[in-house]
Order: C-alpha cells, then structure tokens, then sequence
C-alpha cells in the first residue's frame, strides 16, 4: 500500500518533469519545516504574467544597454577614422595599382570610358550580378507579402482600396513628360557604356516612366502598356539574360577561349536595365495595388 | 584552358542563381519543388567532384571570374576545404526540402509556394557564393542576399508571430551587416584591396610595420562582429528563438542548420585566409570571442531547458552550438579552427535531422509543438522518434554519435592554449546543460502518457498526417547515416579538413 | 586632435552619423523609424566611402581624349557606394513591405506592443 502510494508518487514527478514542469527537489528532508504546498501547475494567467514581467525587465534594461553599446561603438569608430590615411592624399594606401588599371587600360579592357561603370560591369561585374539578384529577391519577397491571390479578389485583411481618378493637373504635366522620360531612358540605356552608372540610371528612368503612367493614367493604362505576364516575363528574361551572358562572359575568360562575344557590356547594360526597371515599377506597383 | 572540373564551383553557383530566377516564373509550386531540389543535389554531386579532384591532387585553386586575375577582378577560390563543406551544405539542402516537403505544401499559400522555392534557390546560391568567394565585397553582396531569402523563408508561413519574428531578424541582420559593411570599409581604405590574398599581404606588412594599427584592429572587430551578429553569437541571439522556432520545419531547419553557417564559414576563412590566427591573438580579438563562445555555450542551454516549446528549445539549442563552434575560433589556434569547421559540419547535419524529426512528431500530435502534447508521440512515428534520439544524442556528445568526436576535437585543441582549464569546464557544463533538456525531450516522447490525453492529442490529428511519409523517412535515414559516419568514421573527414586548412 | 578631425572632416561625419543611425536601429521602438536608422546608417557608410575615393584635385574618372591625362579620384569606392545603395533599396523596399503586412495584421508598428501581441497569438 506504501509502496503504491510512493510509486504513484514517483510517476506523477517524473511525467511533470517530463512535462517540462521541473518542480524543484522536495527540500523538507534538509530544512527540517514543512513548505506551504505548491501547486504543480502554474495557471495560464499566472504563466502569462510572469511572460509579461520577463519582457517588461527585457525593455527595462535593453535601451541602457543598447545606448551604452552605441556610444562606445561611436568612440571607437571615431578614434579608428582619425588614424586613417588623410583625405584627399594621393599616396593613401587605396590609390594603388588596381584603381591605376582600371583608369589608364579600362576603356581598352571593357569598352567603357567611365571607369566606375568598366569596374562594375566588367571588372567586379559578379558583385554586380548579385546586387541585380538582390534586387529581383527584393521583389519576389514584396510579392509573397503584398500580393493578392490572383483568385480570391476580397482578402480578409487585404480589402481593394478604390481605384481615384488622378487630378487633372497631374494628368496634364505627365502627357508631355513621359514620352520625354521613355526617350531619355531609352538613350541612357544604348550609351549605358559611358554614362555614369551603367544600366541603373536608365533602368531607373524607365522605371519612373511607368510609374508616371500608371499614377497619372491609373492602372490600366499602365496594365495595357505592360500587363502582368509581360511584366514577370521581361523581368525574368531580363536578368537570366544578364546571367546567362555573363556567366557566358565568365567561363569564356576563366579558360582563356576566344572571346566571340563582342559589344557584350552594352547587353549587359541593357539587362541590368530592364532589371532595375522591373524593379522599382514592381515596387510601385505592389505597394499601392497589391498586383503587378 | 583549365580542367572542366574547376569549372564547377562557378557552374553550381550560377546554377542555384538562374534555378532561383526560373523557379519565380514557373506556374505550380510542385515544378518549382523539384527543381530546386534538384539543383541542390546536382550542386553536392559537383562539389564532391571537386573534392576529389582537390584532395587527391592535393592542390587548390583560383578561379578568375572573367579575364582580369586578381587583385584586379572577381575570383573564387577553391580548396578542399571548401569543397567539402560546400558538398555538405548543398546535400543537407536537399534533404531538408525533402524531409519538410509534406509541410511545405500544407502551410505555404499554392500562388506563393515558387516564390519560397525562389528563396531556397538563392540561399543555396549565396552559401555556395559565401564558402568560396575570393573576394571580400562579394561576400558582403551575398551576405545581403542571404539576409533576405532567410527572412523571407521565416515569414513565408503566413502568421502573425512570423512577421514579428522576421522583422526583428531583418533588424538584427541589418545592423550585421552595417557594421561589416564599415569595417570592409575601413580595411579597404588601410589596405586598398577587396581580394583576399591582396588583402592578406596587406595585413601582414601592416601588421609588421605597426602601421595604422588602430583602424587595422577596429576594422577586424567590426568584421568579426558583423558576422558574429548575423550568426547569433551569445549576446546578439535574442531574434533567434522566434525566428528559428516559428518558421515551418523545413525553414527552420535550413535557417538553423545551414544559414547561420554561411556567415560562419566566410568568417573562418577571412580568419584562415587574410587576418591570420596570430594576428587575431596578437590583437585581443581572440580572447573576446573565446569569452562569448563560453557564455553563447553556457546561457544558450540555460535557456532551453526553460523551453517547453520543441523547436524554440531546438532554436536555443542553436545558439549554444554556435558557441561551441565560436569557442573553436576564440582558442587562436589552427586545431581549434580544425575542431570549428567539424564542429560546423556536425551541427549542420544534427540541427536539421532533429528539427525534421520534431516537425514531424508535431504533425503526427496534431501540430501541438510543447513537449506536455508531444507525449509518447515517438510510437506514432518511430522513424522520427529514432531520428530525434541520434540527434539529441549526438547533441549531448554520447560516444559514436557525432557531436562527441567535435567535442572531443575542441577538447584537443584547448589544451596546449592557456585556456585549458577554463575550456574544459566549459565544455563539461555544457554536456551536463545538454543532457539536462535533451533527456526530458527524449523521455517526453518515449513515455506513453495516460490513455485520455492520447485520445485527446489523437483527435486533433489528421489522417493525412498519420500517414507514413517516404520523402521525410529517407531524408532522415540519411541525416541519421551522416551523423552516425561523422561519429564512427571521422578520420577521413578530419584528415580533408587538416589538408584544407593547409591548403586554405 | 583638432587637426586629425579638420583632416578626416567627411570619415568624422560619416562616423558620427553612423552612430545615429545605428542608435535608431536599435533603440527606436518604431519600426518605421529602425528603418530610417537603417537608411542613415547606409548613407553614412557611402559618405565614408566617397570620401576615400576623393583625391585633391581629381575629376571623375571618365576617361575621354581630353588630349593631356588629369589627375582622376579613385573610381572603386564610387563603383562600391554604387553597389551598396542599390542592395540598400532593395533591402528598404522589403522592410517597408514587411510594416505594411505587419501594420494590417496587428494595427501597430510599435515594437513593444507587436511583441505582446504575437505573444499572445503564439499557442
């Protein structure tokens, strides 16, 4: 009978310690008092609450902390930059041979006299390729969050905000402007070799272009100018363009082939172009209508 | 013309990269699947190729992107250091979408399920860019990459908490890579180089010169912060829990087995490659990560054994193996960094094996996630139940599994350092924290609870749930093989991380 | 000291604007707000780098046939400024979209009251 009791007992402690509930050890035998009863299981109300005074002491002292960790970040960096090379100084540490190469051989090298543009596009042309998947990244996380089922128009909490007409003086500045944008775009875009910038300044003005339209015009006529499949089609053809000519580019000159590829930054350009065009109407686009 | 072999690491990363842009175009979700998992498998397959051909040769290699050599232009270098862990990641990859394929579908909406496999294709493409990249920006680029595929993973099962969870990670990570952005900064305009092996002759004329030490030293701090932060070292681990823990299984197992280790190992090899083991001694750096491994090790447990809650336990867990493995890089010296890279690729098959198993013991128990609901849940699945056990089992450091050989390596290299005693301790504690909640999860789902609350439990769960899934049985078979091969046959593997770390 | 700062004028600044942004990044309880700290901090480290691309002097490196060869300021830290900023959008563009998904859901940016509230919804 005793013997059941204390193997009920046994049980009973080792499911609750299972349970995740470890009750301290019964420390009686040491302290010679007997404890007020616990109760096994604290109530919700009571777990919550300590939950609550556990993140109430988190905030209490995170912002000392955090400050403190500022602060002392600041000093730091500060005394770090006073010892750097002086600025302005020809002979810094940073002038040195590789920025020489790209000024005096990178027009001969990859086509372009802008030395930023030859190192972005041909010299440190994979970063460059990353930072165009950074921004195609961009956009597909935008869609997994703001996008709506193409199915089911009337979401819970997405409700369709109502289509306004633009007022009339927007609608007037834009009918002149964007053509001229769309031009402009357009000759950023062929000369991307030389402009500053590369493919980005004139995919940029693209991208404004549309976006003009479609807050000037209102979706549709954005819609008909780019519909949603042509849309996610000259996105994705724009940027497996670029990788895969680049990657063409790559392999080519890592196994010292002949390279038969030639005006290849100017396509280049032009994907990275329609990338970033995609971009930032796509952003546009899923921020104030949750669709393409 | 170089052999085609040393082709590959460029082929493999450009093939994740174009998988990822063609899976956002394709229409099911089911396409998708499969294509990103098999580009996962193909990527391993290429990278083991490439480790034979490094580790018999017994060579390593530069691969220029493009025509410009280095300094002058990108590059990725190869060894069979990298080679290894790269055919490790890439296979654990696949296996986690296989092992978590079953929840995927049921959690993810059908319109946004290519868009997840989208993520998965770039985080595959940015590990693989992060473990051979040659050249310090790029890995910044693909840092940013990775940042933003993970949060997408952690926000992609569409829940309040999650989006919480995911903002604080994103914050987290940003201010990461801020701080590795400046110090790269800072380093190039010292130095005036991007590529490492430019940049580590920089550093070590600097360093013999006395030149611009305080810059030097500040510069490496907020790099080996920057990372440190965005791999969840001790004190910078608070968006961990959530995020880890409230992801679906299969996000949470690459978020936690794979993710974190692509910061890691681009900081290994900045530390191998460019900063050099003495230099971080010689600058203190050591010490002041060698203190937060210890802490990272001994907090991370403390936390989990509060946890009820499986895979924030799991996701706690994480942290304190990321201790172990910082503890690694805080000894100064090559063993520990030997120890580290093992330690990395234990952890990177023991995480992701028990975050399937306990998903998998979760949706057999009606999607309840506290250890009380999991109860006697391992008879439902004794697939999983048995795959939990290696894993916490390993965790804990029992003879045979895997997590005992890293231990034991980390054990070896504290030794002829000044720190011993104070490792070893450590080390000690930490199994005795281990073990402290990795027995009642084990002891949870092995013991049979009363037959009402079975009945209870049972009645919130699915059929389709209870149904034997092959896609998980096979992941896990092969989870539970590799932690059992890095436990028993871990002589080859030390010896290609020795001829690794030499060749490096 | 005086000096060092008038030297290293536009490191100072960048430096010092770091630290605000970084300040807001992490005590700001608004989301919005961490992301403006974001932004600031981004900004600061292009200042950083465009001013140790400047060399006395130096006009931006185009090189045309201008006929003689001027002194031109070092085109890298441009072309990584360049690269950052973009990653920077792209990286700003998703942390609004993730306030905008958070703001619908829970009716606050306030990250103390967010974390209650998902508290509350977790289990």
């Amino acid at each position: 009978m005793h013997e059941d009791r204390r193997d009920k007992n046994l049980r009973r402690r080792l499911t609750s310690w299972v349970d995740g509930e470890r009750e301290p050890k019964d420390q009686t035998l040491f302290v010679m008092e007997q404890r007020p009863p616990r109760r096994a299981r604290q109530t919700e109300e009571e777990f919550e609450r300590k939950d609550r005074d556990r993140l109430q002491k988190f905030f209490n002292w995170y912002p000392a902390a955090a400050a403190v960790i500022c602060l002392v970040m600041v000093a730091v960096l500060l005394i770090a930059v006073m010892n750097m090379p002086g600025f302005g100084q020809a002979d810094n540490p940073i002038n040195n041979e590789v920025s020489d190469r790209y000024l005096k051989h990178g027009r001969e090298e990859t086509g372009s006299e802008n030395a930023v543009t030859a190192m972005i596009v041909g010299y440190r042309g994979f970063d460059t390729f990353g930072e165009s998947c950074v921004m195609f990244l961009a956009v597909a996380a935008v869609m997994i969050l703001l996008a709506r089922e193409e199915h089911r128009p009337a979401d819970a909490d997405t409700e369709e905000p109502e289509e306004e007409r633009a007022d009339l003086i927007l609608e007037q500045a834009a009918r002149p402007l964007i053509p001229f944008m769309l031009l402009i775009a357009a000759y950023m875009l062929l000369h991307s070799e030389t402009t500053p910038g590369g493919g980005f300044s004139g995919g940029t003005l693209l991208g404004a272009g549309l976006i003009l339209t479609s807050a000037a015009f209102g979706a549709e006529s954005a819609q008909r100018l780019l519909s949603r499949r042509q849309y996610s089609a000259v996105r994705t053809f724009g940027l497996l363009a670029y990788g895969l000519l680049y990657g063409a580019y790559i392999f080519i000159g890592a196994n010292g082939l002949q390279n038969h590829l030639t005006r290849l930054f100017l396509l280049l350009d032009l994907a990275v172009g329609l990338v970033v065009a995609c971009t930032i109407y796509g952003f546009y686009a899923l921020f104030s209508r949750g669709r393409i | 013309m170089r052999p085609f072999v040393e082709n590959l690491p460029f082929l493999s990363i450009f093939l994740a990269l174009l998988a990822g842009i063609v899976t956002a175009a394709v229409r099911s979700g089911r396409t998708a699947y499969w294509i990103t998992t098999g580009v996962c498998a193909a990527a391993a397959a290429m990278h083991l190729w490439v480790l034979e051909y490094t580790y018999l040769e017994g060579l390593r290699f530069t691969y220029t992107m493009g025509r410009f050599l280095a300094p002058y232009g990108n590059a990725l270098q190869c060894g069979p250091l990298q080679a290894l862990l790269a055919s490790a990641f890439s296979l654990v990859m696949a296996t986690c979408l296989a092992g978590g394929r079953r929840e995927l579908f049921q959690e993810l909406k059908p319109g946004k399920q290519r868009l997840y496999f989208t993520m998965v294709n770039m985080l595959e493409a940015s590990l693989l860019a992060l473990t051979y990249t040659n050249d310090v920006f790029t890995g910044y680029v693909f840092i940013e990459i990775s940042t933003i595929a993970a949060c997408s993973l952690v926000m992609a099962k569409d829940s309040g908490p999650n989006l919480v969870a995911a903002i604080r990670y994103l914050f987290m990570s940003l201010m990461g890579s801020g701080m590795f952005l400046i110090g790269l900064t800072m380093l190039n305009s010292v130095t005036g180089h991007l590529l490492m092996p430019a940049l580590a002759e920089a550093v070590a004329e600097l360093r013999l010169s006395g030149d611009y030490r305080i810059p030097l030293t500040v510069a490496v701090g907020l790099m080996v912060a920057g990372l440190g932060v965005k791999s969840a070292m001790f004190p910078f681990h608070l968006w961990l829990p959530d995020a880890h823990g409230g992801a679906a299984t299969a996000s949470s197992a690459i978020l936690s087995g794979l993710v974190l280790k692509g910061y890691i190992v681009l900081l290994l090899v900045l530390i191998l490659r460019v900063f050099s083991v003495e230099l971080l001694a010689e600058l203190g750096a050591a010490n002041v990560i060698l203190a937060f491994g210890l802490l990272g090790m001994l907090a991370g447990s403390v936390f989990a054994i509060r946890e009820n809650h499986i895979k924030r336990m799991l996701a706690y867990s994480t942290v304190a193996q990321v201790g172990y493995i910082f503890m690694g890089i805080g000894l100064g010296t090559t063993e520990g960094l030997i120890a580290s890279c093992f330690h990395v690729l234990v952890h990177a098959c023991c995480k992701p094996l028990l975050f399937l198993c306990a998903g998998r013991l979760s949706a057999v128990s009606g999607h309840h996630k506290s250890l009380r609901n999991l109860r006697g849940s391992a008879y439902r699945d004794v697939g999983a139940g048995l795959g939990f056990t290696v894993g916490a089992l390993s965790m804990i450091g029992i003879p045979l599994f895997g997590g005992f050989v890293s231990k034991f390596y980390f054990a070896n290299a504290a030794l002829p350092t000044g720190m011993t005693a104070l490792t070893l301790l450590a080390i000690a504690l930490s199994t005795v924290l281990n073990a402290l909640y990795y027995v009642p999860a084990l002891l949870a789902i092995w013991v049979r609870p009363p037959a009402e609350d079975e009945l209870a439990i049972l009645g919130d769960t699915h059929a389709e749930d209870l149904a034997p899934d092959r896609f998980f049985a096979a992941a896990s078979l092969l989870l539970i093989l590799a932690v059992f091969i890095l436990g028993i046959f871990y002589h080859p593997i030390t010896d290609v991380l020795e001829a690794g770390v030499r060749l490096i | 000291m005086l000096e060092d700062i008038l030297q290293n004028r536009y490191a100072v600044t960048a430096v010092i604007l770091f630290g605000v942004g970084f300040a807001n990044l992490m005590l700001q309880q608004n989301l919005l707000r961490k992301v403006l700290g974001f932004n600031i901090m981004d900004a600061a480290i292009f200042l950083l780098l465009a001013s140790l691309g400047y060399i006395d002097g130096g006009v931006a490196p185009i090189v045309g046939d201008r006929g003689f060869d001027p002194l031109y300021i070092n085109p890298i830290p441009s072309g990584l400024a360049l690269t950052g900023i973009v990653v920077s959008v792209a990286i700003t563009a998703f942390a609004l979209a993730l306030i905008q998904r958070i703001y619908r859901r829970y009716g606050t940016i306030e990250l103390r009251e967010l974390l209650e509230l998902a508290k509350k919804e977790d289990d």
